[in-house]
């Protein structure tokens, strides 16, 4: 055996060391969950009879016969489409309003950040009094201009736009942050330069602005998109038992309401195992978006570039 | 690119661009005055929930006016600390704010210990096995923690640790995402330092504990926010994992007292002040490191 052999031992050893305690938690807090959540949804496991527990396809099978949980997909779709463009183009908006370094704009900052630091939870049990029907803020303030009262969370037409409304306006200021780190990394002498051939702002938008912050928009596409999948505090609290009709029930809510309230942890790791196989699935269609994005970039340069 | 915008610079003649020049600084100002006054406005409507959870927290009245003719029919008629005070004498306010320290301050401990060691290994120790476990966690980023909350319930039960704190504490030490955030870092920190100190005959433990550990202290500091942060506000793992009221945090405890009789509209207000001045606190002193943490995620995801 040679010397660089032993080395390697030694430095096999020390580098797994390391990564021990990673190790350990990530196999009992993490790898062992998927593979349980796996299993159980091979099983009509009942939380409160576990000696009870057969091995069954059902589980699969029903979901597809579940109306809820169409009900609770149409929902979580629904919030996911229209809250990502939104939140998204908001908080774009928000980033170029306060790209430039003027004196006192950390004030402004702050104030589209601050509903970040504030907790879903809190959020939510303030707007619960917003939303009110009877002497709700919301209908005060339109009452004033003579608008009649709206139902807002117990309307099931509008309950839904409702918590969109308000997961946009506490959710914009991340994406506005990340996005402002987008905007300060584009090169200053493009604009100087657009300027001196009086390029108009809209063009200078288009061409040195939108290509500039493509690769980190793509990455707040998908963290929005990621987050709007997951929502549950905002239905749990806003809107409990699913809100008038399940207008609200969500893809997480329904797998809490299954495995944890009504204890089907069978049929919960079910719906659990498909939400996370549509998190996988998203995240490999990422990649080919973000591969896509590069390639619109390069376009981009050759377009302007050889136009000019 | 610049070289072709360049090459169709014109050169303007003097008075033309004395105008011009001129012209700018107007329309320059024009631009800052606009802005001001757009982000202005914005802004006031963007806080405008806050502002009126904060205001509201002080307001002595019961209830809210069933009619308003204006704004200031939502404002109190006079301030007053009662609501904060029976915050406190109504629930043991104190005991949630210990409970959820606890929770944060724990997590963060495992995390920063648990998840900076294995993001240095990844880094810098070129161990057999190295690059399939990176793989592995890059991998694992994706599985949402919403898909095996319900098995990661059943493990916590097994373990008996159900209602205990350390329910919401020890699932929450192995991050993917911190290894990740971690390994990005030390990949910077020079080889060069670390053989200097393994020379000097230094174990890799305390090369790693005296040497790497020091220059490291911003993302150390950007993990703690993210992560106390984070720990303060969850609701969704506690609301499964504590049901006795003892254990409660702070975001359990005001959805309680939300729905808590008698209800006092301005009590409930200040409950939702008191927690949300804590973060607000930990936020303004540690801004820079937040707002990095969230900016770079972005760009090192590239």
């Amino acid at each position: 055996m040679s010397k660089t052999s032993l080395r390697q031992k030694r430095i096999n050893r020390i580098g797994w060391l390391f990564m021990l305690p990673a190790v350990l938690f990530g196999i009992v807090f993490l790898i062992v969950p998927i593979v349980m959540c796996f299993g159980f949804s091979f099983t009509d496991f009942y939380m409160l009879r576990p000696e009870a527990m057969k091995f069954t396809f059902d589980n699969y099978a029903n979901i597809f016969h579940d109306d809820l949980f169409g009900k609770a997909i149409g929902n979580t779709l629904f919030f996911v489409v229209i809250t990502v463009p939104v939140q998204c183009a908001l908080a774009l908006g928000l980033a170029l309003l306060v790209n430039k370094t003027y004196k006192g704009y950390g004030i402004f900052k702050l104030a589209y950040f601050a509903p970040v630091i504030t907790s879903m939870t809190v959020v939510s049990l303030l707007f619960e009094i917003l939303y009110k029907e009877d002497g709700g803020v919301f209908n005060l303030i339109i009452n004033t201009f003579g608008i009649a009262p709206q139902g807002f969370l117990n309307d099931p037409a509008q309950a839904m736009l409702c918590i969109i409304f308000m997961s946009v306006w506490q959710g914009a200021g991340y994406q506005m942050i990340i996005i402002l780190a987008g905007l300060q990394g584009v090169s200053k002498e493009l604009y100087e330069a657009a300027e001196l051939d009086g390029a108009s702002g809209w063009k200078k938008f288009t061409d040195i602005t939108l290509p500039g912050i493509a690769p980190i928009s793509s990455f707040v596409l998908v963290i929005t998109l990621v987050g709007a999948f997951k929502m549950f505090t905002q239905v749990q609290i806003l809107t409990p038992d699913g809100g008038v009709d399940y207008s609200t029930i969500t893809i997480v809510y329904y797998i809490f309401q299954k495995g944890m309230s009504e204890k089907l942890v069978g049929y919960g790791s079910a719906i659990s195992m498909l939400f996370t196989v549509v998190f996988v699935l998203a995240s490999i269609g990422k990649n080919f978006a973000l591969k896509g994005v590069d390639r619109y970039k390069s376009y981009r340069a050759e377009v302007i570039g050889g136009g000019c | 690119m610049e070289k072709v915008v360049t090459a169709e610079l014109k050169i303007p003649s003097s008075k033309k661009e004395r105008k011009a020049k001129t012209n700018g600084k107007t329309k320059k100002t024009v631009h800052k005055v606009v802005m001001y006054i757009v982000n202005a406005l914005l802004g006031i409507m963007f806080l405008f929930p806050l502002i009126f959870l904060f205001v509201s927290a002080f307001n002595p009245a019961r209830d809210l006016p069933s009619q308003i003719g204006s704004f200031g029919d939502l404002m109190p008629e006079y301030l007053t600390f009662s609501n904060f005070a029976s915050v406190f004498t109504r629930i043991p306010m104190l005991q949630y704010f210990g409970n959820t320290l606890l929770y944060a301050l724990g997590t963060v401990l495992g995390v920063l210990v648990v998840n900076s060691m294995a993001g240095y290994a990844l880094a810098k120790i070129n161990f057999k096995g190295n690059k399939l476990v990176y793989n592995f966690i890059v991998i694992m980023l994706i599985i949402p923690f919403e898909g095996i909350t319900l098995s990661l319930y059943l493990v916590v039960r097994a373990f008996g640790m159900v209602d205990t704190p350390l329910a919401v504490i020890l699932p929450g030490f192995f991050s993917c995402f911190y290894i990740f955030m971690f390994r990005q870092f030390f990949i910077g920190v020079p080889t060069a330092l670390i053989e200097a100190a393994e020379i000097d005959g230094a174990g890799s433990f305390t090369t790693y504990f005296r040497i790497i550990v020091p220059t490291a202290v911003p993302v150390f500091v950007t993990v703690f926010i993210l992560e106390f942060i984070g720990k303060w506000g969850d609701y969704y793992w506690p609301l499964l994992t504590l049901t006795n009221s003892q254990w409660f945090n702070v975001q359990l405890a005001i959805k309680s007292f939300s729905t808590a009789s008698p209800y006092h509209w301005g009590t409930v207000m200040a409950s939702l002040a008191v927690v949300t001045v804590p973060v607000l606190v930990v936020f303004m002193c540690l801004q820079k490191y937040y707002i990095e943490g969230i900016a770079t995620q972005g760009i090192k995801d590239m």
